[in-house]
């Protein structure tokens, strides 16, 4: 991973099109400006991961999905299990 | 009674009642407001997240607290509005049990595993329901449901 350092007003470039500025340093956030064309896409990282995540999700079929809880009930879960 | 011909479950009857309202849509499927749960006893405690408009779109997942009994949940202010509920100060107007919390289901490498970073966070009270996306990293979103030691084939 790269890694700069960088002060409130300072930015950097990704590629030709895309600038990432620091508009303001708080003691526990930063707040990021980011000048992109419309056509990239910029989406906060837990949900990019979330996205992808749920394309997996909803290509488990059913059957699979038994098979997998089946293997999980033969073998101990991680965690003791209670009911909700 | 309104029915739906599923990928799964074949035809599917539900009362209007039942469906529940993802207002924001699930990341990556955002035009996917209308879901219902589908449970059968033949499939133990999975849950099915069933989509109302496309029959091919079918989530599995498990209460959380059947993968861990200590999860804490955690819901941004966000998400609260979406669900109607208040979070946080003095009087949450919610109890944790008119609030329901599936994880959804993933192969990892012919693994099972669950998203317990971004539960599926149900109001039972209203039927409204948000994919509550945690921002600290307490949890994973590829939770091994099974033990380390265990192999899967």
């Amino acid at each position: 991973m790269l890694v700069i350092r960088r002060r409130a007003g300072e930015s950097f470039c990704i590629g030709e099109d895309v600038e990432v500025e620091v508009l303001e340093i708080a003691s526990s956030q930063v707040k990021i400006g980011i000048r992109a064309p419309r056509q990239v896409a910029v989406l906060r990282g837990e949900i990019h991961l979330t996205q992808q995540q749920n394309r997996a999700a909803s290509s488990l079929g059913r059957r699979t999905a038994l098979k997998l809880l089946h293997a999980s009930f033969q073998n101990p879960l991680r965690k003791p299990t209670r009911a909700v | 009674m309104p029915h739906i011909v599923t990928k799964s479950f074949g035809e599917f009857d539900y009362a209007p009642e039942q469906i529940l309202e993802f207002p924001a849509g699930l990341p990556a499927f955002e035009d996917q407001k209308a879901f219902v749960l589908i449970e059968e006893a033949s499939h133990g405690p999975l849950v099915f997240l069933q989509s109302v408009v496309n029959p091919k779109l079918c989530f599995t997942t498990l209460p959380v607290g059947l993968i861990d009994p200590h999860y804490e949940l955690e819901i941004i202010a966000e998400d609260a509005r979406l669900l109607e509920i208040g979070v946080g100060g003095e009087t949450p107007d919610h109890e944790p049990a008119d609030l329901l919390c599936l994880a959804m289901l993933v192969a990892t490498e012919n693994c099972p595993t669950a998203n317990l970073m971004a539960p599926v966070v149900i109001n039972r009270k209203n039927r409204r329901a948000v994919q509550a996306i945690r921002v600290d990293k307490r949890y994973s979103h590829q939770y091994p449901l099974l033990a380390a030691e265990s192999v899967c084939s």
